[in-house]
């Protein structure tokens, strides 16, 4: 793993998670969409060893039509929406709302598509970081938002992915991005926590 | 462990042991060439999901167990 100027390098063999999540993003990109993976898949694709079956991708701002590019592109890759139909893409995410999708006929692992709406999100996407892979790229949240936001999340699981990103980043982390989002977020004693682990 | 151990005690034990361990694998990570622990991780994963998609048909579908709940409300 290399920490290079602008992103990181993962010389890696990929599991069927990256496989879908590189096949998922370059879709989105080829919509002219602007994105960023984040949550529980960037620990596991930075080598945390637990399970996760979903993966999250914030979008930037979208219209109907390349929403609608983008709808018809998956379905034409072999995906389906299990809970809502793709076609519906730009009505749910206009109306606020994540929509699920997935190989078609299957309901795991599944890709989650929402929109940005908060100040976090919007800079999710602003500041995404490359991850280069052996077949492909994906763009994903800077690593010291995700810590932090991992940490106002609440859950033991959401700790231990912002311990393991703290950990495995070491060095190359910003501390100075990382203590602003901490206290951003109001989640200075989860921090003290994480140092002192 | 005695039975007589307060369980908060159990759960502080046992969240600083899994802590410990997080922290030594990142360290594996950090000092191992990718494809080492790109395998082991992958294990991990295609395995799960595997087994998930095995029994995805008997998992109740969320979004009619939403509608069936707003149906009975």
């Amino acid at each position: 793993m290399d920490f290079t100027g602008d992103g990181v390098v993962i010389d890696k063999p990929l599991n069927d998670l990256d496989r879908l999540t590189l096949d998922v993003v370059g879709t989105v990109e080829s919509a002219g969409i602007e994105y960023a993976v984040v949550s529980g898949y960037v620990a596991v694709l930075f080598g945390r060893a637990r399970a996760t079956e979903g993966i999250d991708v914030i979008l930037g701002n979208i219209d109907q039509e390349s929403a609608n590019t983008l709808a018809t592109e998956l379905s034409n890759a072999g995906y389906w929406g299990p809970a809502m139909p793709l076609e519906d893409l730009y009505s749910t995410l206009s109306d606020g709302l994540p929509i699920r999708m997935a190989e078609e006929g299957h309901r795991v692992p599944n890709v989650e598509l929402k929109l940005a709406t908060d100040e976090y999100d919007s800079a999710s996407i602003a500041d995404a970081i490359t991850v280069r892979l052996p077949e492909g790229s994906v763009r994903i949240a800077p690593i010291e938002l995700q810590i932090a936001y991992k940490l106002g999340m609440g859950a033991q699981r959401d700790f231990e992915d912002a311990l393991y990103l703290y950990e495995v980043a070491g060095r190359t982390l910003n501390r100075d991005a990382l203590e602003s989002y901490v206290r951003d977020l109001g989640v200075e004693e989860e921090y003290d926590e994480l140092r002192a682990a | 462990m005695t039975s007589s151990e307060p369980l908060d005690a159990k759960h502080a034990r046992n969240r600083a042991e899994r802590r410990r361990q997080i922290q030594e694998w990142a360290a594996y990570v950090r000092t191992h060439p990718d494809g080492d622990w790109g395998s082991q991780v992958n294990t991990i994963v295609d395995a799960q999901l595997q087994s998930a998609r095995h029994y995805e048909d008997e998992r109740p579908d969320v979004h009619r167990l939403r509608k069936h709940k707003h149906s009975d409300g």
